[in-house]
């Protein structure tokens, strides 16, 4: 046998190897989502579309909830472009049946019109909710997603504030920290698990399918 | 090679964690209230001659082999399987428990420990002990301070047996355990009490209910009272086949009297699922 034959004969096995691995690990990870309890319940919020919106209306569909703010640098526009890429998979039938709701948790700047400006960049049909900060903290509660103002100094991401309203609302820049997970809410408004933005966008539309 | 070797790892490594888990949600609660109540009961005082009527035993982890007090800390307890294949009932269970005995010393708090395995016959309930041999008995080389364990044995006994009651809301009557001023707060907080849990899963249509106690932490107040800790990981299926899970917190205030736990203070509440703190919060 040759020293070239070796080789490939080598990266063969190693590749069929790879392949059992993969498939192994995708159906563990392809398992039913179970049903969690102690975590979730509805509530209503102002939203994006004008009018107020309850986790309830969405009843038969799969909602996606994420919580975070529109002058985030990083894992906020990440992961709603991971969501849009995954709700972009989905054929119009089922794209109906699922909604994703941003609850804004920075209501100090944050409003619905640039919930809605913002969200248009990546999917119309997306949700943006913001109330007061006791309501927003009352469902932050429910979904134990723990979120907190990092400091109110001057930060370099102020380049990225949108601007829809008057300069009134310029100010400066802040960042919270904040749960990155992505809650599935079935359709019987239960929560079933987490995605993030590292979920495989396959397995996101193979489990959100599994629950229309 | 090493990348092959090393993605010919990650299933065994995958599967061990798996087993492990698997180990845990498999433990029989039974079978460890049993051996734990036995162990509690020999260490608290010799009430246990008149509990187990039947038993015999070695006293091979005692002086002269003659009871004294000392203290049993279990260190692992494996059912002996039984022979599947015959057709006459078990005229009992054998439990092999590891464990490590430590005689009480009345002038000194620091003993020369025995490590020890013991076989122990159960009857076919599990509520009697038949017979106790010694398998192994190894005295240390070393000196360990002694620490009572007739209380945290009994304790964990009542949580084991507590915790296939709440499984098994029909095969155990848990207000035995109850003081007569109990406080009861169940994480549903639609279910009032002890007394509506069993209708509550019915309605529910709850099956195959486990929950996995895990971090359990047994804190003495005084020399009767002691605070308990612990979480359930629970699971069981509901009427429409599907699997459903919580984290619940549980925190205890019991008292142990006379051989016997009472239960002054329960309450329970839903956690947090734990998730992978790296991805959990970002900025």
């Amino acid at each position: 046998m040759t020293n070239n034959t070796r080789f490939i004969l080598g990266k063969g096995i190693s590749a069929a190897i790879l392949c059992l691995v993969m498939i192994f690990f995708s159906n563990a990870a392809m398992a039913q989502m179970p049903v969690l309890k102690g975590i979730g319940g509805d509530f209503t919020l102002n939203s994006s579309k004008g009018v107020e919106v309850s986790l309830s209306d969405y009843q038969d569909k799969v909602v996606m909830l994420f919580f975070g703010y529109t002058n985030c640098p990083d894992i906020c526009p990440t992961t709603i472009a991971h969501i849009s890429q995954m709700v972009k998979r989905l054929t119009p039938e089922q794209r109906a049946r699922v909604q994703v709701l941003f609850i804004s948790i920075d209501t100090d700047y944050d409003t619905p019109e640039h919930l809605n400006k913002y969200l248009s960049y990546f999917d119309p049909s997306f949700v943006g909710l913001v109330d007061e900060k006791e309501k927003i903290n009352h469902v932050a509660q429910l979904y134990h997603a723990e979120y907190s103002k990092l400091a109110n100094e001057k930060v370099t991401t102020e380049f990225k504030k949108l601007s829809v309203d008057s300069e009134e609302q310029a100010q400066e820049g802040y960042l919270y920290s904040h749960s990155a997970k992505i809650f599935i809410i079935d359709t019987k408004s239960r929560v079933r698990g987490f995605f993030y933005v590292g979920t495989p966008i396959d397995d996101m539309k193979d489990q959100v399918i599994s629950l229309l | 090679m090493l990348r092959v070797i090393g993605i010919l790892l990650l299933p065994m490594v995958y599967q061990t964690a798996t087993a492990q888990q698997a180990d845990e949600n498999a433990k029989d609660y039974l079978i460890h209230a049993s051996v734990y109540q036995w162990y509690g009961e020999l260490d608290s005082n010799e009430d246990w001659r008149q509990n187990h009527p039947q038993v015999t035993l070695d006293f091979a982890e005692y002086p002269q082999s003659s009871w004294t007090q000392g203290a049993h800390q279990i260190l692992d307890i494996a059912p002996v399987s039984e022979d599947s294949a015959s057709n006459n009932p078990p005229a009992g269970h054998q439990v092999r428990v590891t464990l490590e005995f430590y005689p009480a010393a009345a002038d000194s708090d620091h003993v020369t420990g025995q490590y020890m395995q013991q076989l122990i016959t159960f009857s076919p309930d599990y509520q009697q002990v038949f017979k106790v041999e010694t398998e192994m008995n190894e005295r240390d080389d070393f000196e360990s301070r002694y620490i009572a364990s007739a209380d945290t044995n009994l304790i964990r006994a009542f949580l084991y047996n507590w915790t296939q009651g709440l499984d098994e809301p029909d095969s155990a009557s848990l207000t035995q355990w109850l003081a007569s001023d109990a406080e009861v707060n169940l994480a549903e907080t639609q279910v009032a009490g002890l007394s509506d849990y069993q209708a509550h899963m019915q309605a529910q249509g709850l099956t195959q209910s486990r929950r996995v106690i895990r971090n359990l932490k047994i804190s003495p107040l005084d020399e009767q009272q002691y605070q308990v800790e612990f979480e359930y990981q629970w699971s069981a299926i509901n009427g429409d086949g599907e699997t459903e899970i919580a984290g619940i917190g549980a925190s205890l205030r019991l008292s142990v009297v006379d051989g016997k736990v009472l239960v002054h203070v329960y309450t329970e509440q839903y956690l947090a699922p734990k998730t992978d703190l790296g991805a959990e919060v970002r900025c």
